[in-house]
């Protein structure tokens, strides 16, 4: 009996991971990134240039671009929008920090492209960093 | 690993478990600064602790396997997994491993420069 839970567990936890379902954190939809950072156009070489702040403003238009990531290496992503900062699950993954709060404890809040196991974008998301 | 999915998923849990001591110590998670460091550091301790160091190594091993991640960054990557590795075994040898003598033993490694850190975090960048 307890090898049969123990194989059922470890297969949807299997799966979970496939699907990077698992990962502990909130993430915010468009319309709290909206209203949390505004609304600034999203242009690539100010974002590769900015800091969290700069970044924060545009989130909420890369979102709403996103179609025009999906498909893209983490390679391609970096050289883009510039080395990575936050971390998601491992360091494959590119984040962006985007608000890391005014004290320690405060919410930290990154931009994550979720990739597939070839490494190629699938879809973007606003993901809480720390801490719950 | 996907032999043996329980132990992975155990691995798999520890790494929240190096995340979150991690970000007690620096409030969240970045790249290649100290709380990168850190997150790699103990999670390979951990993962000797509660696993073994053959597995371990093969997990961390693993983990690095990134064709697409820069050369200098897997090299602070893997650097401070070896001193994980070798704390877990200091650590063990004395008794039980508690994860305020894990993180201790970090901050004296980094404190003493043993540790790699790429971009060193400078709080008031922002």
């Amino acid at each position: 009996m307890k090898h049969i839970i123990l194989t059922i567990l470890s297969l949807f936890c299997a799966t979970a991971f496939a699907f990077n379902s698992f990962w502990p954190g909130k993430s915010l939809n468009p319309e709290a990134v909206r209203e949390k950072w505004g609304n600034e156009k999203f242009e690539a070489k100010r974002f590769h240039d900015g800091g969290a702040k700069v970044r924060a403003t545009m989130t909420y238009d890369l979102l709403m671009k996103q179609k025009e990531f999906i498909g893209k290496t983490a390679a391609e992503i970096r050289s883009l929008l510039g080395n990575f900062s936050g971390f998601y699950f491992s360091d494959a993954y590119p984040t962006y920090l985007i608000d890391k709060g005014k004290q320690k404890g405060d919410d930290v809040w990154q931009i994550v492209f979720l990739i597939d196991k070839s490494r190629h974008v699938t879809e973007i998301i606003v993901h809480k960093n720390c801490c719950d | 690993m996907s032999q043996d999915p329980f132990n992975s998923l155990r691995a798999y849990g520890l790494s929240w478990t190096a995340i979150s001591l991690c970000n007690q110590v620096y409030g969240y998670s970045d790249h290649n600064d100290e709380s990168d460091a850190c997150r790699h550091f103990v999670w390979a301790a951990l993962l000797v602790n509660s696993l073994g160091k053959d597995f371990a190594n093969r997990i961390l091993n693993a983990h690095e396997d990134e064709p697409e991640q820069p050369e200098s960054e897997r090299r602070m990557d893997l650097a401070n997994n070896l001193k994980g590795l070798e704390a877990a075994d200091r650590i063990i040898r004395k008794g039980k491993m508690e994860s305020s003598a894990l993180v201790e033993e970090f901050k004296r490694q980094l404190h003493d420069h043993k540790l790699i850190v790429l971009e060193p975090r400078i709080e008031s960048k922002e």
